[in-house]
């Protein structure tokens, strides 16, 4: 009772709502302007156009129709690339989401299980995650070109250079070097999640003979599943935005073929570094806007699925 | 029991061949790299080993004074950044980043768990929403929004867009807030302390081992994180950022080994802090693990 009284004296007072009120203030604007405004504005911007002569934006029915419009065009044109950078998108996130989560599964538990050398490969594996992107793209590029072509051709087995050769194969060595170097945080966080399911629960299961595998599948698994569905869910929006590290390879000039939408996005709107051109802005937030409108709704489902199969753990 | 552990060592087997073959691809990596580094342009083109001819050269001392880019970002006016000067916009830019990307969710996260108004119930509900929801494309909204407010390529605008407060460290900032005691604070205000005192000299100190890796997390990225500083901060190149640009600047193929000499010694802070603060930036950021 006591306790409660001197808390509402606390919380209570004009003294409390004004401290309260001067913290939360500039966060909160912060967000208003740059989280809300900028995606309000997005939104005006995708009905507007921009007039060359006075260097503004101006709205006009005729632009929102173009800017949409713009999108389907696109989409069904057979001149334009959209349709590929769909389709190399979800190659993108099939093998950055889905193969690589699955072999970061595989080491976490290695780890978790604390294997022999498993602080070694634990800090190794997260290493590529705190490299400049830039430094290890330029580097990795020129490693892939000269030293492992170099040696792999002792072996007999010549092959082009994969980021200067044919884009199909720039297109590999992208997916390839996104495999290799985006376990890190994975790694820490699923073998952080399993390091804390009781020891006591697979020392039973171990007595009653569970191979790994299955302790793996169906201990670890359910246990760590809601830390897996997080990602999952958050790595949903990763379909519009992943870039492959095209632009640390070959800045703004990645063959056409090789595009992923995120890299569209960001090449159009940034261009080489010099600033993309200001015309294009009106059209790349209608792609943004219709992005945004599937993205949404597919991660709400995804999310409401994955909380259906999610079991009720508590350890 | 024994056919557990035999299938055990298998998997630890398997698992652990491919770990070792990653590690020894890394660490190789590196090394040929660090190695090649050391070479002249010409020892670059002929061989590809590193170790068989030719001989080593420190150059990383000639690099930091002979590294330059070209930040001009109107195709004009030629302004120049030396590697000093692109260490310092590295500093001053991933050290201010860090700082209010650690504060605002820091303090709102603190408000929003221990005063019990509405507002506050509301904010962790809200925060997780931001989270899960993504938002794509409004890069350029942004951009002309910056531009409008004559703050685009400055550093006030630049902090500007960092000092959000919907980060996943909310959330690991309120969850340690609350398991914090308020009697500390409480026995405070009866001794006539303020709310901001009670605030930055009791409550905040408490979760100080915390607060320091957040801060490291985001300094090592902000560090890293070229795409952004060339989206909103073009012309004070950052040192990463002053990589893209030397790489985009050289047409010719000359520069390779000055190139993979800037890429080592952009990269050394960022392994230096880390080999130093592994544990704590491990451990902080496996801490998101606990239960999604």
């Amino acid at each position: 009772m006591k306790k409660s009284k001197t808390k509402n004296l606390i919380t209570g007072s004009w003294k409390a709502k004004l401290f309260y009120v001067c913290v939360v203030a500039l966060p909160i604007m912060q967000y208003v302007i740059f989280g809300f405004g900028a995606q309000f504005n997005s939104l005006l911007l995708s009905f507007q156009e921009y007039d060359m002569s006075t260097g503004d934006y101006v709205f006009s029915f005729e632009a929102m129709k173009y800017n949409y419009k713009q999108f389907f065009f696109e989409l069904g044109s057979s001149s334009s690339n959209l349709g590929a950078w769909f389709l190399n998108s979800f190659y993108a996130w099939l093998f950055t989401a889905i193969v690589a989560s699955a072999f970061a599964l595989f080491f976490a538990y290695y780890i978790a299980k604390k294997a022999k050398g498993s602080a070694v490969f634990r800090l190794l594996l997260f290493m590529p995650s705190i490299i400049p992107p830039i430094a290890l793209g330029l580097i990795f590029r020129r490693f892939t070109d000269k030293f492992l072509c170099d040696f792999f051709g002792l072996f007999g087995w010549s092959f082009g250079k994969p980021f200067s050769g044919y884009p199909s194969e720039n297109f590999a060595a992208a997916i390839w070097y996104n495999i290799l170097f985006g376990f890190g945080v994975n790694v820490l966080m699923y073998s952080g999640a399993m390091s804390r399911v009781p020891s006591s629960l697979t020392e039973y299961a171990s007595l009653d003979g569970i191979k790994p595998m299955q302790e793996f599948l169906y201990i670890m698994m359910p246990l760590i599943f809601p830390t897996f569905s997080t990602f999952f869910v958050m790595g949903i929006g990763g379909f519009f935005t992943n870039q492959l590290n095209l632009y640390s390879f070959y800045g703004a000039k990645a063959d056409q073929s090789i595009w992923t939408l995120g890299y569209f996005m960001h090449v159009k709107v940034v261009g080489d570094g010099s600033g993309g051109a200001l015309a294009d802005f009106p059209y790349i937030s209608a792609y943004g806007m219709i992005f945004t409108l599937v993205a949404v709704p597919v991660t709400l489902l995804v999310k409401w699925a994955m909380d259906k199969v999610t079991p009720d753990v508590e350890y | 029991m024994k056919k557990t552990k035999k299938a055990l060592n298998t998997y630890n087997l398997v698992v652990g061949i491919i770990l070792a073959v990653y590690s020894i691809f890394l660490v190789g990596l590196l090394v040929w790299t660090f190695m090649v580094s050391m070479k002249t342009q010409d020892e670059f083109w002929i061989n590809s080993w590193p170790w068989v001819e030719g001989t080593f050269e420190f150059k990383y001392i000639e690099a930091m004074l002979e590294f330059r880019v070209d930040a001009s970002i109107d195709g004009f006016s030629n302004t120049y950044y030396d590697l000093s000067g692109l260490f310092m916009n590295s500093i001053l830019y991933s050290l201010g980043s860090a700082i209010v990307s650690t504060v605002s969710p820091l303090v709102v996260a603190y408000v929003a768990s221990k005063y019990k108004y509405k507002f506050s119930k509301f904010l962790p509900k809200f925060v997780l929403t931001v989270l899960m929801i993504p938002v794509i494309g409004s890069t350029a909204s942004t951009i002309q929004m910056l531009r409008s407010m004559q703050i685009f390529d400055t550093y006030f605008g630049a902090l500007a867009l960092k000092a959000g407060f919907t980060s996943m460290y909310f959330l690991v900032f309120y969850g340690a807030f609350q398991s914090l005691s308020w009697e500390y604070a409480e026995a405070a205000f009866v001794d006539g302390a303020s709310h901001a005192r009670v605030m930055f000299g009791i409550m905040i100190p408490l979760i100080k081992p915390m607060i320091f890796s957040v801060f490291i997390i985001f300094f090592v990225s902000y560090w890293n994180d070229y795409t952004t500083a060339l989206t909103y901060y073009p012309s004070r190149p950052t040192a990463a950022l002053g990589l893209y640009y030397f790489n985009r600047n050289t047409t010719t193929s000359a520069h390779e080994t000055m190139l993979l000499t800037g890429c080592m010694l952009v990269s050394i802070p960022v392994i230096v802090i880390f080999l130093i603060f592994s544990e704590k930036l491990m451990g902080n950021i496996s801490m998101g693990g606990i239960k999604g």
